[in-house]
């Protein structure tokens, strides 16, 4: 790297192998802070270049969202199932380098947040709103993101 | 006024049902009857609880979690775990 560019590369996750034995391939995750009014939250997010929005969080995350309203509601496709009504929330967002322990700022990002309880995910995703604004490489082992 | 209605309902249920009017000395009508009653008093007594966003929580709660274990929903794949700090609500059940 040079002038004042740097990287922030993140191992991919173990998943682990399937019902064959066969191996699940690693998943590419960030580490990402997001805060509101309410509280902050830290943790990994897997890269999912097949969601539309922004952050798709858990039920831990939501919980910092707890009494505030909505920006307003949107419909997302889903490729299996029927459209997911999601309710939007608008947070301030960082990458997180575990490594030197700074944080990145990713500016406002939306939150959807599904409003049956039937499609909360467990895991966090980081959607192509996000992801389509950064320089990000995907190697098979690490998720590395640029940074000017 | 009384509104008679047909309705279908699985073979072992309406054995159950039968069971239940006997012991309690009821028609099954009315066994049906306060069945439904109840189990609408008890949905407007949930909805009537104040609406909280996101409302994925407010339904969480309305309804006691989860009705079904989903088969859409996705299970865990990531060890590591989400930290919240800050955190001055309560804890969704």
């Amino acid at each position: 790297m040079s002038g004042s560019s740097r990287s922030i590369r993140v191992p991919y996750a173990h998943d682990g192998l399937d019902e064959d034995g066969e191996r699940i391939p690693d998943i590419p995750i960030l580490y990402i802070a997001l805060c509101s009014e309410r509280g902050r939250a830290r943790g990994p997010a897997i890269v999912d270049t097949g969601f539309d929005g922004g952050i798709y969080p858990n039920i831990k995350v939501i919980k910092i969202l707890e009494g505030l309203k909505p920006l307003r509601t949107k419909r997302i496709e889903s490729p299996l199932y029927e459209p997911i009504e999601c309710e939007i929330y608008s947070v301030e967002a960082a990458l997180l380098d575990r490594g030197s322990g700074q944080q990145i700022p990713l500016g406002t990002v939306n939150l959807y947040i599904p409003t049956e309880p039937e499609y909360l995910s467990n895991e966090v995703l980081i959607g192509r709103e996000i992801l389509n604004k950064l320089d990000i490489r995907l190697n098979g082992r690490w998720t590395e993101i640029k940074t000017r | 006024m009384v509104k008679k209605i047909s309705i279908s309902i699985p073979e072992e249920l309406l054995r159950l049902l039968d069971e239940a009017a006997e012991e309690e000395g009821v028609s099954r009508s009315r066994l049906i009857v306060e069945a439904i009653s109840s189990h609408l008093a008890g949905r407007r007594g949930r909805l009537r609880e104040p609406r909280i966003y996101p409302t994925v929580l407010w339904k969480l709660r309305a309804y006691g979690g989860r009705r079904l274990r989903s088969p859409r929903r996705v299970g865990r794949r990531i060890e590591d775990e989400w930290i919240i700090e800050e955190y001055q609500g309560s804890i969704c059940t």
